[in-house]
């Protein structure tokens, strides 16, 4: 597995940070570099400022960091169309407690993917 | 040129809304019939906003936006309702729908629309409308 992979994060983030609970409202994103299956950098990134219906500004924001796949316990139906229809694979890590846990699950092939049976309504109410 | 595209069964509920708003060069405005061809149509237009009558949406309202989100998540949506604010948050939950309106919107509605479009498009919307 080569990919780039986002995880919404408690600060300070890293992969012994907590998962943030929903993926417009965290923290900051940790951003992971898997290359053959192994993790080979870490980067941390800020949040973007969130306004009422701006679901799709942290879409837009991991896309143009190059973002293939996001790991999230929670999040509304546009985002996740959004995600989906940039190209971005969506997975529940809603079980696991670090973000580290939950990239090792996603490199093992064990989370499931993100599905619209997942989505909530996020907090705030917008995302 | 930001682009919206009305859908209701009754257009000149919207004459004020849609006047102020055309009050800004950059905003256009179109029109869908509210029926069983509004989506298809909404979809085929890809506005960066749809605003939605009440009632105009089949099979329901949320629906609607919901089936729009499945398609383009990235227009923006604003829904006519007389659901009160918390009926409405419930409702409407993770479709991500930049604000209610009320029946027959006028001009504070128009503001608070282009405000609201400032904020989350970065183009600045003029605000003072008249």
């Amino acid at each position: 597995m080569n990919t780039l992979i986002a995880v919404p994060s408690a600060s300070p983030g890293g992969l012994d940070a907590s998962l943030g609970a929903h993926f417009g409202h965290c923290d900051l994103y940790t951003l992971v570099a898997v290359e053959d299956g192994k993790v080979k950098q870490v980067n941390i990134v800020p949040n973007v400022p969130h306004q009422q219906g701006g679901c799709m500004a942290p879409v837009q924001y991991l896309s143009q960091k190059g973002v293939k796949l996001l790991i999230a316990g929670g999040m509304g139906l546009r985002p996740l169309m959004g995600f989906n229809q940039s190209g971005i694979d969506v997975y529940y890590g809603g079980d696991f407690q670090t973000v580290g846990d939950a990239v090792n699950a996603v490199i093992a092939g064990k989370l499931p993917q993100f599905s619209q049976e997942h989505t909530c309504g996020g907090g705030g109410g917008s995302m | 040129m930001y682009r919206i595209v009305i859908v209701s069964s009754n257009p000149e509920s919207f004459s004020v809304l849609a006047g102020a708003l055309q009050a800004d060069s950059r905003i256009a405005i179109e029109r869908v019939a509210a029926g069983d061809q509004a989506l298809a149509l909404v979809i085929s237009a890809a506005p960066n906003l749809v605003i939605l009558d009440e009632k105009a949406g089949e099979p329901s309202d949320f629906e609607f936006i919901r089936s729009i989100m499945q398609r383009n998540a990235l227009i923006d949506a604003v829904v006519v309702s007389r659901l009160s604010e918390k009926e409405f948050h419930e409702s409407s939950e993770g479709l991500g729908i930049l604000m209610q309106l009320p029946p027959r919107p006028g001009l504070p509605e128009a503001e608070a629309l282009l405000a609201r479009l400032t904020l989350i498009s970065g183009k600045d919307f003029e605000r003072e409308v008249k």
